[in-house]
């Protein structure tokens, strides 16, 4: 069980990563990261099952709070910016770019 | 059986998320993950995980995000498309099966200390609260300042 579960924490992780680098919706790169998250915190279960110890437990509720943060802002940010620039298209918020 | 069906709604539903056209799909697709992330913590003896992935991460964080993209109502334009097509990013899940091959080959190899039966009801709250109470409390009170945060940067208006 905590070795499958390691495995599916892992693909999870990738899969997320790889949608914030591919799709270009500020949006959708949201999901991606929160689907990073949910790899993140299978992981931490997957190892307090193998260990047999309860703070990995411990710090996964911590992960999800710090993960539901980063959601908030991330929004916000979004609304923020599409009021703005009328666009969440990552590729046409180019402003830090020289 | 009830967790590879698990494991396979998970990994779908992931890959939804990034290969799906439309944002409110791949916020659908998020919440079935969720769903499915939070059936197999519980399958793992983790109830308490399971129940904060689900309320949190679920009912929080999914359905603020399919909010927000219902609110935003966006073009396709709007939107943005994909640098990589999906075939190609594809290698990215085939790097991350490879990775998690030799990930599962060294943890079999490694020494791991006994484990217990099962870790006990309750004691991950009993760790988180009493171990781990600075970090839940910083997490909170974090979690605070970026609402109202959120409340008040959204009502400016532009």
């Amino acid at each position: 069980m905590g070795s499958a579960l390691l495995l599916v924490g892992t693909l999870l992780f990738f899969l997320g990563l790889g949608g914030a680098m591919v799709r270009r919706s500020l949006l959708v790169a949201l999901l991606s990261v929160q689907v990073s998250v949910l790899g993140g915190v299978t992981t931490f279960v997957a190892f307090a099952i193998l260990r047999g110890d309860p703070d990995g437990l411990a710090r996964a509720i911590a992960v999800i709070f710090l993960a539901t943060v980063h959601a908030v802002l991330g929004a916000t940010v979004t609304i923020v910016v599409f009021r703005r620039r009328s666009t969440v298209n990552l590729d046409e918020l180019r402003e830090l770019r020289g | 059986m009830f967790i590879g069906t698990l494991v396979v709604i998970a990994l779908l539903s992931a890959a939804g998320v990034v290969a799906l056209e439309a944002p409110v799909r791949s916020a659908l697709a998020l919440l079935l993950c969720v769903l499915a992330v939070g059936g197999l913590a519980w399958a793992g003896d983790a109830p308490e995980v399971a129940g904060l992935v689900l309320w949190v991460l679920g009912a929080g964080v999914g359905l603020l995000l399919l909010t927000t993209i219902l609110l935003l109502n966006l073009t396709p334009d709007e939107v943005g498309g994909r640098r990589l097509s999906v075939r190609r990013s594809l290698s990215l899940v085939v790097l991350a099966w490879t990775g998690a091959g030799a990930t599962a080959i060294v943890l079999e190899s490694a020494p791991v200390r006994a484990a217990q039966a099962a870790i006990p009801r309750g004691t991950a709250a009993r760790a988180a609260l009493e171990d781990h109470g600075i970090v839940l409390a910083l997490a909170f009170l974090s979690l605070v300042v970026a609402v109202v945060g959120a409340l008040l940067v959204a009502r400016r208006r532009a």
